[in-house]
């Protein structure tokens, strides 16, 4: 087992390392380009929404950066042993490993643009209280949920590749109705919205790792939420992978 | 002591991107390559191999000669434990190291140096045991300086004397080759051949797909011969060689 997630933290390493050599910013430009996103769509919205930056500018930081995670992990998840296919048909490794990969490779990624973060705090102000002590469980329980999610989705994906197509779409209608730039507050109490919103895993997913940054806590029907959707996530991967695993190679 | 042993065991590879209905009849009867069948689902699927039943123990040489699609490089990798048998049953103990990739994991941004270690992980080796060896598979590798530059800028035999080396770094029970590797200029090739030479004598089981007849007949003490994804024969070197090549001239 320590094996098996060495080898993947390897090669999640390998994949960063890989797409960022030779250029001069290396790995930093993971944090430029985030950086850029938050500065750009901050000032725009800010100005659309009329609220204070020092409000705003957390909040939506906060937003993008554990968006850009859950929507990495569950992108990457669908291709974990599409993109593997060389290695998988060559060397007889647990296929745990390439899930692995992908879970280190995007918590790296999000490592990455975490940093801004504070640095967003620091120039508008704003942000923080106890409740951001628990943060990291929030975090681990996107991350638990997540990964399970991206087990199933990697299984299905390798035998019907048309699932990465419909989780793409997914994900791109989901970052418009999660409130990840829009505040669902400002939106009054609609009974529509209210709906939609909760009933979106996602948004749960995104509730637990992103208000404790923004020093807000998280709702008890979110925290169920997510470890619950962890549990069924993970029992329902486990399940099929324990029956689907030796298809792998046949699939990919 | 290793040994592996197949019963009936079948591997039966799914196209899901091609219609049964329209190519099952034109390409049944083709000359190479396993059976084609159309599945329930409606789509096609080659039998790789078919029903196979195999019994290999210590001290065998196993090897493996057939036409091209006749299902070689399939069982390697249903030996190897890539493919686990659709139908039948595969049993195997040892510890098994392929020589069939040996550049696989190689990333060319990385230096000499760190591709051992990709390497070397892949292949199982701790970051203990890869330190242990590093100095004897560079200086094998005759890479010298070179070993800490990154490896795109080696040229493609560089390349293989560095893939070589780590592959070659490690033992098994059971070694698994598809064509003997021939690798590097004069002097280097008769070292890396004796260094394999003396890989295949440590290990208990050896399999190798070839089309040499040469190579099988100085290694191999049993061979397979595989058509159309079945085995047609198997016995003694001499005999299915024989049969297989044609009477030595």
């Amino acid at each position: 087992m320590k094996k098996t997630l060495g080898i993947g933290f390897m090669l999640g390493w390998q994949d960063i390392r890989q797409s960022y050599r030779r250029s001069v910013f290396g790995q930093l430009w993971i944090t430029i380009g985030m950086a850029v996103t938050i500065a750009a769509i901050g000032i725009v919205f800010g100005t659309i929404f009329v609220t204070p930056l020092e409000i705003f500018l957390p909040y939506l930081a906060s937003g993008l950066i554990m968006w850009a995670l859950i929507a990495g992990i569950l992108n990457d998840g669908n291709m974990a042993f599409i993109a593997s296919e060389g290695m998988i048909k060559q060397l007889p490794l647990p296929k745990i490993v390439y899930i692995v990969r992908i879970v280190w490779r995007n918590l790296i990624v999000s490592a990455h643009n975490v940093v801004i973060f504070p640095i967003v705090i620091w120039i508008v102000g704003g942000g923080t209280s106890w409740a951001t002590l628990l943060w990291p469980l929030g975090v681990v329980g996107a991350v638990l949920s997540l990964s399970g999610l991206a087990l199933i989705f990697a299984i299905v994906a390798a035998r019907y590749r048309d699932l990465p197509q419909i989780v793409n779409a997914a994900l791109t209608v989901g970052f418009y109705i999660t409130p990840v730039i829009w505040i669902k507050e400002s939106l009054g109490d609609n009974e529509l919205v209210n709906l939609i919103v909760s009933l979106n895993p996602l948004y749960h997913i995104l509730q637990v790792a992103r208000l404790p940054m923004i020093g807000q806590l998280p709702s008890l029907s979110n925290w169920i939420w997510v470890f619950a959707s962890a549990g069924l996530f993970w029992a329902v991967g486990i399940y099929m992978f324990s029956r689907f695993e030796k298809r792998i190679a046949y699939w990919v | 002591m290793a040994h592996i042993t197949l019963k009936q065991a079948s591997v039966v590879l799914p196209i899901f991107n091609s219609s049964a209905r329209s190519l099952t009849n034109k390409l049944v009867s083709a000359a190479t390559g396993g059976a084609l069948t159309a599945q329930k689902g409606g789509h096609l699927s080659i039998e790789a191999l078919r029903d196979m039943d195999l019994n290999v123990v210590a001290g065998d040489r196993l090897g493996i000669v057939g036409h091209n699609g006749s299902g070689k490089s399939t069982l390697l990798r249903l030996l190897s434990g890539i493919y686990e048998p659709s139908s039948g049953s595969i049993e195997r103990s040892g510890s098994i190291a392929s020589l069939v990739d040996i550049s696989l994991g190689i990333n060319g941004e990385n230096t000499g140096r760190e591709n051992i270690f990709l390497r070397g992980k892949l292949m199982g080796l701790s970051k203990k045991e890869i330190d242990a060896k590093i100095d004897e598979i560079i200086d094998f590798s005759e890479l010298g300086d070179y070993i800490n530059l990154p490896v795109r800028i080696y040229s493609s035999g560089m390349l293989l004397r560095l893939a070589f080396s780590v592959s070659t770094s490690i033992t098994a029970d059971i070694l698994i080759m598809d064509e003997w590797l021939s690798v590097g200029d004069g002097a280097f090739a008769e070292r890396a051949s004796a260094r394999l030479s003396g890989l295949v004598d440590e290990s208990e089981i050896l399999i190798i797909a070839s089309h040499d007849r040469d190579l099988i007949e100085k290694t191999c003490n049993k061979v397979v011969w595989l058509e159309h994804g079945h085995i047609k024969k198997i016995g003694a070197t001499e005999e299915i060689t024989t049969e297989y090549f044609g009477p030595k001239s």
